[in-house]
């Protein structure tokens, strides 16, 4: 990492940080905006000067869709937090995080970039919109009686607050980049084979997920070659009773308990289908039958994290009856109203009978 | 041995010859210190003597049960029991070394070294000062052995007399008496027996704490507590002497274990020694340990103040043990006072300075005996004034006599004491021996006035008595020698003689002759109407130390008090062990007695055969006393003053009683010899000297730090300290600005700081 | 059975693009500085809270992309728990902030100054 050039250009980002704070004519907004981009383009440079070279040509373009992401990303995160209307702020925020999301498809976390854009875009953030607009729609006295969108105009400490951004910027910056591979920043070979092994040992654990692929596998082999019908079905070997025979097929379990044996390097897996007359044909899996992210991702949320799991529901009931005593409307009632709302006796009322009229 | 012996006799001969041809005292002098090359055999190391650690554990056993009882505050005689019977263990213990290694050291210098338990060892390197070694290791060569002998047969037969002097305390501190006393032999057991000076000074500290809790054993009672008080912070001046020896000695030799200690002096040639202050200071301030511990010099006053305690006490502090800790500590260390060790112009100023403080403390404490009242306070000064004997002994140059003198009086001493004890036991406390009288004729004192006559014989020096033959060697080797300031001191100890045998037997005749005369002490009220062993109170100290004017107008008031009292007579346990002691009083003359058929006395032997044995050279074996033979002349002389003083207090204080009150009157009156009457009675006013030089300028000191600390620290720093918080608080008031935001500044910025110095130290290679 | 990876990789998980993990810890601690100034400086609750959910979005970015240079499927699990966690403190702030605007009837936190007496 080329240090001074980070600090530098988080210092030209806390700058313009600072100027956006209070409302700017045109001009100065578009300059303004040039300036962060380049203090952001200079900041992924800096950070970039000691990366290992590309593995291949293929990587220019998901290199430069990053940037683009990341220009897209801050540039949104900057509007959001200096946006003089709140609703402005929001949506830029969405911004936000559809740029994110994308920065998740591109490290192939495709589930969580898409539950990332329907929890906090489709849900969070559209809480967010109503109660604003809702307490826009009512009018805002402000706290000392001045204007109402005062607040929203006028930033608060700017100076202190960007100071402590760019400690914390640098530090963590330095933390993470300074020392030339602290972080091996990509996966060895040897680890790239181990996560694949474990991936298709997952496959393993969901036999019928496994039992699809390998008929859906065996049945294209037998599209692209019919002389393999024999092998499937020896005594009536037309290709429609070898497409039978594979429909009925079921996943043999091997001596050591396992359904699939994978290559040393992650890159395929072989099942064994058994037909009905019980002969064995292996078939060979490669990279597209392998899991997809959401199914390994549940596969691991319910085999590895279950405590975690069900503490996450906890937390999430905890808060559904948290918001409800909040929002309620707090009524006051009298000690006899509280009295036949919990269901008991009235004070001085002799008459009145737990459990229904006499 | 002997070959390691003759040089030194010849060159002690030699220097004799030097002096007769008329040198002149420089030359003497040079020679008084230097003993020639000092040879040191090593120790031989013997792990089969492991059995040796039950001498010390034993009594500690009796340490923790008696403890136990007495946290539990059990009611009972079986702490006695337990004392009795490990001291026993100890003693047969140390009989049996005695008789399995002390052939060899009859013959040969090998100290028998058992290792135990490793205690303290640092090394950080391998050079001679890079490490300390100070282990739970035994060193028994003669002189240790001689003290663990009378040590453990003392404290034995002392417990023993306890378990019956005590019994009326059976419900009271019974179990924490002898809670302090086991601990007390354990301490002392260590000290003489540990291999190197650390332990010493643990045995040492040990033996000052166990003191402190047997004067201040009657807690109740403001004098015992102050004189308790005063005998520790006395001791602690001493010990700082013996802590500041003892770090001086490793600065310079490397080492506080004896062997490697007299090995380094001894390779130390003799002509290489330079004068470094570190070097000698070390001798001196041995001393100032030696005057604490022994009550010497300067630091004598707590030991009469230490009569406080039960008598039991006094007789294991002062006659047997803790006192003569010093004198070990003199002995063990005599090498530190040689040409050799500390250079020729410190070795023979400290040596002479040991001599004269031995002998002006025999002297002023024989002249203060003079002039008490209470025979127990006279006790105690005579062994003020029996140490200081010893101490000259070893100044003068023969650390045999000085140690025989140990050995002799341990025993004659515990006897004056315990039948000091059996009387105030059976007088209720009176400890005024005007008031005593005749007691030889009341029935069951008999036992113990003839052995208080035997006693008092021994402590007069009575010719060929044991004590005798032990202070005759001090004598004629002070009287024989070359140095002429080392004959004063012999001249003065002559005259102490006969001092001593006055003050001895004016207590005897007072309290054994005359009319039966019997006025109980201030203890009677409980022993009046109940007169079994365990309810007759005694032994509660109601000295009156101060005005003797007040005892006088008291003993009006006594007179029918007396009425109906009858003395309590000792008991069957008390007078066995006065009888015992007496047999061994007069049996420690026998390695004298059998000089002649042994061809040798086994304690010289012993004495030559330890580090004190440069010291311990016989002198000239035919000096010159006043120009005739030294032993008949010094026989004829010492003999004639003891004479002379028991004559005197025979007239006195037997023959004509109203002669002695009416001379003590006309003394008093007289204005020229007032001083002399009043200054022996208080003690030569030491304690009010004391009192000026220390006391008032502490207590002026006090007043002014008071001052200071009212006025000045209370009344302007304190008051500023107080307001310092709240100046502080109207300083950073203003960041409570009460908006969560501004808490969360801070907080995020301690934090992002604390990141940054964290990520700094781990960028510059703090933590990799 | 998977839709998306092919148009991104041949391998079922190829190794990320070198320099793509260091690009995206770098935006993760821009985006959680750029939060922290907005939590620091707006003075409308609401967007404070918004500010604390782009610091989310910051820690979310550094789990997957960590998670992806090991090779690791935990770090996109922390993230279904961060979701988690920002939708019950959605939930929880939202309503306290309506509550507090019901009483003082502002979004302003100047007016809820009241722990400096």
């Amino acid at each position: 990492m080329n240090a001074n050039l980070f600090y530098l250009a988080a210092a030209l980002g806390a700058v313009v940080l600072y100027l956006m704070m209070e409302p700017r004519p045109a001009p100065f907004r578009a300059a303004l905006t040039v300036f962060g981009l380049a203090a952001v383009a200079l900041i992924l440079t800096a950070v970039a000067a000691n990366a290992p070279a590309p593995e291949d040509a293929a990587s220019g373009a998901p290199f430069g869709l990053h940037v683009l992401l990341s220009l897209v990303a801050v540039a949104g995160a900057a509007r959001m937090v200096t946006h003089p209307k709140p609703v402005y702020a929001a949506l830029y925020f969405i911004l936000v995080i559809l740029a994110v999301a994308v920065n998740f498809l591109l490290m192939q976390a495709e589930f969580m970039a898409f539950a990332l854009l329907i929890v906090y875009a489709g849900a969070i953030l559209i809480t967010y919109l109503f109660v604003l607009m809702l307490a826009q729609q009512s009018g805002d006295r402000g706290s000392r009686g001045e204007d109402a969108s005062w607040y929203d105009r006028t930033p608060r400490e700017p100076i202190a607050a960007l100071i402590l951004a760019f400690i914390v910027l640098a530090t963590t910056g330095d933390a993470l980049f300074r020392r030339p591979n602290a972080l091996p920043w990509v996966a060895s070979p040897a680890e790239t084979a181990r996560a694949n092994v474990r991936l298709w040992e997952q496959a393993g654990d969901m036999p019928g997920l496994l039992a699809d692929e390998a008929r859906a596998v065996a049945l294209a082999d037998l599209a692209k070659d019919p002389g393999l019908a024999k092998a499937w079905s020896p005594a009536n070997a037309t290709e429609q009773a070898a497409r039978e025979a594979i429909a009925a097929a079921s996943v043999a379990i091997d001596g050591g308990g396992r359904r699939l044996s994978v290559s040393p390097d992650g890159a395929s897996a072989t099942v064994t289908l058994r037909t009905a007359d019980g002969t064995l044909h292996p078939v060979k899996l490669d990279a597209a039958a392998a899991p997809s992210n959401s199914q390994s991702l549940g596969h691991s949320l319910v085999a590895k994290f279950p405590v975690s799991l069900e503490l996450a529901g906890v937390i999430l009931l905890m808060a559904l009856f948290g918001a409800v005593v909040l929002a309620r409307k707090q009524m006051q009632m009298a000690e006899d109203e509280r009295r036949i709302a919990a269901g008991v006796q009235r004070l001085g009322d002799e008459s009145f009978e737990r459990g229904g009229a006499a | 041995m002997h070959a390691a012996l003759l040089p030194l006799i010849a060159l002690a001969t030699g220097d004799g010859a030097h002096a007769a041809d008329g040198h002149g005292a420089a030359h003497a002098a040079a020679a008084y210190a230097d003993v020639g090359t000092l040879q040191f055999a090593k120790a031989t190391v013997d792990t089969s003597y492991g059995w040796l650690k039950w001498m010390l554990l034993a009594p500690l056993a009796s340490v923790a049960l008696c403890g136990a009882f007495a946290m539990l505050k059990v009611r009972g005689r079986l702490p006695a029991l337990f004392t009795v019977a490990s001291f026993a263990v100890a003693a047969v213990l140390a009989v049996t070394v005695y008789r399995q290694w002390g052939p060899t050291l009859f013959s040969t210098h090998a100290p028998l070294a058992v290792p135990l338990m490793d205690w303290l060892t640092f090394r950080w390197g391998d050079g001679p000062f890079q490490s300390f070694t100070a282990n739970f290791g035994l060193y028994l060569d003669g002189i240790s052995i001689l003290w663990i002998l009378f040590v453990t047969v003392l404290a034995t037969l002392i417990a023993l007399y306890a378990s019956e002097y005590m019994e009326s305390d059976v419900k009271a501190g019974y179990a924490r008496f002898f809670f302090a006393v086991s601990l007390f032999v354990t301490s002392m057991l260590i000290l003489v027996m540990s291999d190197n000076l650390v332990g010493l000074y643990l045995g040492w500290e040990g033996v000052g704490l166990c003191s402190y809790m047997l004067i201040g054993y009657y807690a109740s009672q403001p004098g015992a507590v102050a004189a308790s008080k005063k005998a520790f912070v006395m001791n602690r001046v001493g010990d700082l002497g013996l802590a500041l020896a003892i770090f001086l000695i490793w600065t310079n030799y490397g080492t506080v274990q004896y062997d490697g200690l007299f090995q380094a002096i001894a390779s130390s040639g003799a002509g290489t020694v330079q004068g470094s202050w570190s070097k000698a200071a070390i001798p001196f301030l041995l001393l100032l340990a030696v005057c604490g511990k022994s009550a010497q010099g300067p630091l004598f006053t707590w030991l009469p103040d230490a009569m406080w305690g039960p008598t039991p006490v006094s007789a294991l502090i002062h006659a047997a043990t803790m006192v003569t800790a010093g004198i070990y500590l003199l002995a063990r260390m005599a090498p530190f006072y040689t040409v050799q060790a500390i250079g020729s112009e410190w070795a023979e100023p400290a040596l002479l300075t040991v001599g004269w403080i031995g002998c002006a403390t025999a002297f002023i404490g024989a002249t203060i005996a003079c002039g008490q009242f209470d025979y127990k306070r006279v006790f105690a000064y005579s062994t003020i004034s029996s140490l200081g004997y010893m101490v000259m002994g070893l100044g003068v140059g023969t650390a045999f006599g000085g140690v025989y003198y140990v050995f002799t009086h341990a025993w004659f001493k515990a006897l004056l004491f315990l039948t000091a004890g059996a009387v105030m036991h059976g007088m209720a406390g009176q400890v005024d021996f005007r008031r005593l009288g005749g007691l030889l004729r009341v029935p069951g004192f008999r036992i113990t006035m003839l052995c208080m006559l035997l006693g008092c014989l021994w402590l007069a020096t009575a010719p060929f008595s044991a004590a005798a033959l032990s202070k005759d060697i001090i004598l004629y080797q002070a009287l024989t020698s070359d140095v002429e300031q080392v004959r004063w001191m012999g001249w003065l100890g002559l005259l102490t003689a006969g001092i001593t045998a006055y003050y001895a037997f004016r207590v005897w005749f007072r309290l054994a002759l005359g009319p039966v005369r019997i006025e109980p002490g201030p203890d009677q009220h409980h022993g009046h109407d109940d007169h079994d062993h365990g309810a007759a109170g005694h032994g509660h100290g109601g000295h009156d130390h101060g005005s003797h004017g007040a005892h006088a107008a008291h003993s009006g008031g006594h007179g029918h008090d007396a009425h109906g009292f009858h003395p309590h007579p000792p008991g069957l346990r008390i007078n066995f062990v006065l009888v015992v002691l007496a047999v061994g009083s007069i049996l420690a003359g026998l390695p004298t007695y059998l000089e002649k058929s042994e061809g040798f006395n086994w304690i010289q032997r012993f004495v030559q055969n330890s580090s004190a044995w440069i010291r311990a050279t016989g002198g000239p074996e035919h000096g010159q006393i006043l120009g005739r033979d030294g032993h008949g002349t010094l026989f004829v002389l010492a003999t004639g003053v003891v004479v002379a003083g028991i004559a005197l207090a025979w007239v006195l204080h037997a023959g004509n009683r109203a002669l002695g009150d009416r001379l003590r009157d006309s003394m008093l009156k007289t204005p020229g010899l007032k001083w002399l009457a009043r200054g022996s009675e208080h003690g030569w006013y030491v304690d009010a000297v004391y009192n000026a030089l220390l006391g008032v300028p502490l207590w002026l000191g006090a007043q002014v730090l008071a001052f200071l600390d009212r006025f000045v620290l209370d009344g302007v720093v304190f008051a500023a300290v107080g307001r310092l918080p709240g100046f502080l608080a109207r300083v950073f008031q203003p960041l409570y600005v009460g908006t969560v935001q501004a808490y969360a500044l801070t907080m995020a910025g301690g934090i992002a700081l604390i990141f940054a110095w964290v990520v700094w130290i781990w960028l510059s290679g703090g933590a990799s | 059975m998977n839709p998306v990876q092919p148009l991104l990789a041949a391998a079922p998980l190829a190794p990320a693009m070198p320099a793509n993990v260091q690009l995206t810890l770098a935006l993760a601690l821009i985006l959680f500085a750029i939060g922290l100034v907005g939590f620091l400086t707006r003075r409308n609750m609401i967007l404070m809270f918004l500010s604390t959910e782009l610091m989310f979005q910051a820690a979310a970015l550094a789990f997957v992309a960590f998670g992806r240079m090991w090779m690791d499927l935990s770090g996109q699990l922390m993230v279904i728990f961060i979701l988690t966690v920002a939708a019950a403190e959605a939930a929880l702030a939202l309503g306290l902030v309506v509550l507090l605007y019901r009483r003082k009837e502002t979004l302003s936190n100047e007016a809820w100054a009241e722990l400096k007496e």
